[in-house]
């Protein structure tokens, strides 16, 4: 048993690579032989994996697309250590997709950025990366903490193709940007984006929270039921959404305080101390969710 | 804010190998306080001032002396900085205590609903995160909100959101609870009613703030220790302790000796035994002062239940359940 499986990327890899085998609870009980031989997928089309998935079927892999083919992961990675659910990934991983997809626990540790579908279906463990991460990070996911301390790109907490419901559990901290529709659909859970959200943000969102520190573009929000949208840089609320008061909400102050003191996020106090007006809305849905909206003192 | 350690404090910190009969020259009988079962919680009182915090805390815990008629024993623990309470503003630390789960669970929720929930600016958590066996408060509480409130799961936890008239209270959905220990006492018997009282303050002063313990009588002290049962009236649960009542000394078999004329009991609940004999050592070397003749405890021959803090054991510092006889 090892401290640590660590994995560095032994070459640049045409086209893109899907890797749900890299699961540090699966690791955990495999040697450094069995871990070599876990398969993972090389397809020459840019689709999203579930995409994928959902669409083809290889003849002899039940659930994969034609143009997928197998590799060993040993083929692509060089792999130290054995038997450790503690799992640092070392390489320029922008298109290798699906890390700690479905796991249950332990860490992964990627240094530098990683590709789509991050954390896809997760509900343990911690997924951090020191870079920036693809689309769909956080897909599905229902549990666990998953930590970017770049930028994230579209959809993050989302929902997989064809279901009702987003991210239903866990927390997602994003330190820089991200992109269009993030929190779509959200059941349950944390999203916290240190700076700006494109387009989209909350959208359809059900219940759980969303916390943009930076701005958030465009419509926010819309179609939300119980959700929360807390917006800190200003944000455009839309017509369906009606103003209730301005006042200070308790729960922020959990949050705020939860964040400072188990992830180190660095909240300003003018924000934990100050004052929100609270929108209700969407109100072509319930009405129960709300838009929180920072006011300078 | 929590009290930095008093002068009786740290002489009690000063490890003692043995059982003293005396403290300060002041006799310690060879006995033990009997102490009984009970179940506790710990609540945890935030808002946006310490006034507040201990408004809402000073009103809960009201009415909360005994389990004889109060149905349940509460008081303060101490006073908690913004630093370590769960949303970051000052906050109190409440101990309750009832005979049984069912109601405990009662009277925290009647409690917090009628005393914190009502309270300017307060919220209300948990202050039992570890402890395994949990009991709904805040869920039931929820319905005050009459369908407009609303949950926030944070940090595994859930908790409520009511919407009142100043704005919105939050409290936890569900509070740990666990196993306490009711009754821990001693009493302080003194040759006038001024220094009996002395010494129980200065007990009571050193005690403040000793984590996992409250002091649920007025002012952490009682007047009117009782007996188990009655002699005369056979409903009573309680009566009069006439062995250490002055005024009739003559009367009944009486415990009190030469030159006592007034007796105070400090009476302790805690949520576990080490908690309530660290407590006790100090308060009994702070109470042990001019003017105070003896130190004894409420010993019911083994009537009232299975705990049993033995005086000189305590003070020379062994706080282990093993001084259980």
């Amino acid at each position: 048993m090892s401290n640590a499986v660590t994995l560095t990327l032994k070459d640049t890899v045409e086209g893109r690579v899907v890797a749900d085998s890299v699961v540090p609870d699966r690791f955990a009980t495999l040697s450094a032989m069995e871990i070599a031989h876990l398969p993972v997928w090389l397809t020459r089309h840019t689709a999203p994996p579930a995409l994928a998935d959902a669409t083809g079927c290889d003849t002899d892999r039940p659930g994969r697309s034609a143009d997928h083919h197998a590799v060993d992961l040993g083929d692509l990675f060089s792999i130290r250590g054995e038997r450790s659910d503690v799992v640092r990934i070392q390489g320029n991983l922008s298109n290798v997709d699906a890390l700690g997809a479905a796991m249950t626990g332990g860490t992964i540790s990627i240094d530098g950025n990683a590709g789509r579908e991050l954390g896809r279906m997760m509900t343990g463990g911690t997924v951090a990366v020191h870079g920036n991460v693809g689309d769909d990070a956080g897909l599905g996911m229902a549990g666990g903490a998953l930590l970017v301390w770049g930028s994230a790109a579209d959809r993050v907490g989302g929902a997989l193709p064809g279901a009702s419901r987003g991210m239903t559990g866990g927390e997602i901290f994003v330190r820089r940007n991200v992109g269009r529709d993030a929190g779509m659909a959200v059941r349950r859970g944390l999203i916290v984006v240190g700076g700006d959200a494109g387009d989209g943000a909350a959208r359809g969102m059900i219940a759980g929270t969303i916390l943009v520190m930076g701005k958030a573009a465009g419509a926010v929000g819309l179609w939300n039921k119980r959700g929360t949208v807390v917006a800190l840089g200003g944000v455009t609320v839309p017509p369906t959404y009606r103003y209730a008061c301005t006042y200070r909400p308790p729960h922020l102050r959990l949050i705020f305080a939860y964040l400072r003191r188990a992830h180190g996020v660095p909240v300003d106090d003018r924000h934990i101390n100050g004052q929100y007006a609270r929108y209700c809305g969407d109100l072509s849905e319930t009405g129960k969710g709300e838009l929180l909206l920072w006011t300078e003192p | 804010m929590n009290r930095a350690p008093s002068a009786a404090r740290e002489r009690a910190s000063v490890a003692m190998a043995e059982q003293p009969a005396s403290i300060h020259g002041v006799p310690v009988d060879d006995t033990f306080a009997e102490a009984f079962g009970m179940r506790g919680a710990r609540v945890i009182i935030t808002a946006v001032t310490p006034r507040w915090a201990r408004q809402a805390a000073t009103t809960m815990t009201g009415f909360a002396t005994s389990v004889i008629a109060c149905k349940c024993e509460a008081a303060i623990e101490r006073e908690l900085l913004p630093r370590v309470t769960p949303d970051g503003r000052p906050g109190i630390s409440v101990l309750v205590f009832a005979m049984d789960s069912e109601g405990l669970q009662k009277r925290l929720v009647e409690r917090i609903g009628q005393t914190v929930l009502t309270c300017p600016t307060t919220a209300c958590f948990d202050g039992l995160p570890d402890a395994a066996e949990r009991m709904p408060v805040g869920k039931p509480l929820r319905v005050f909100g009459d369908g407009f409130q609303s949950s926030k799961v944070i940090a595994g936890r859930r908790y409520w959101r009511i919407p009142v008239m100043e704005g919105e209270f939050l409290v936890q959905e569900d509070f740990g609870k666990t196993n306490g220990i009711g009754g821990g006492n001693f009493l302080i018997l003194g040759e006038s009613a001024e220094a009996t009282l002395a010494a129980a303050e200065a007990a009571v002063e050193a005690m403040a703030g000793m984590p996992g313990v409250i002091l649920p009588f007025p002012g952490g002290i009682v007047r009117s220790g009782s007996k188990v049962g009655a002699k005369r009236y056979k409903t009573m649960i309680a009566s009069s302790n006439d062995a250490y009542a002055p005024t009739i000394r003559p009367l009944t078999t009486s415990d009190l000796g030469d030159g006592v004329n007034s007796v105070l009991e400090i009476v302790l609940d805690g949520l576990d035994f080490e908690s309530i004999a660290a407590a006790m050592r100090v308060g009994m070397m702070a109470a042990c002062r001019p003017g105070v003749r003896r130190i004894t405890a409420g010993n019911y021959g083994g009537k009232l239940g299975p705990h049993h803090f033995h005086l000189r054991k305590i003070l020379g510092g062994d706080r282990s359940p093993g001084g259980v006889t």
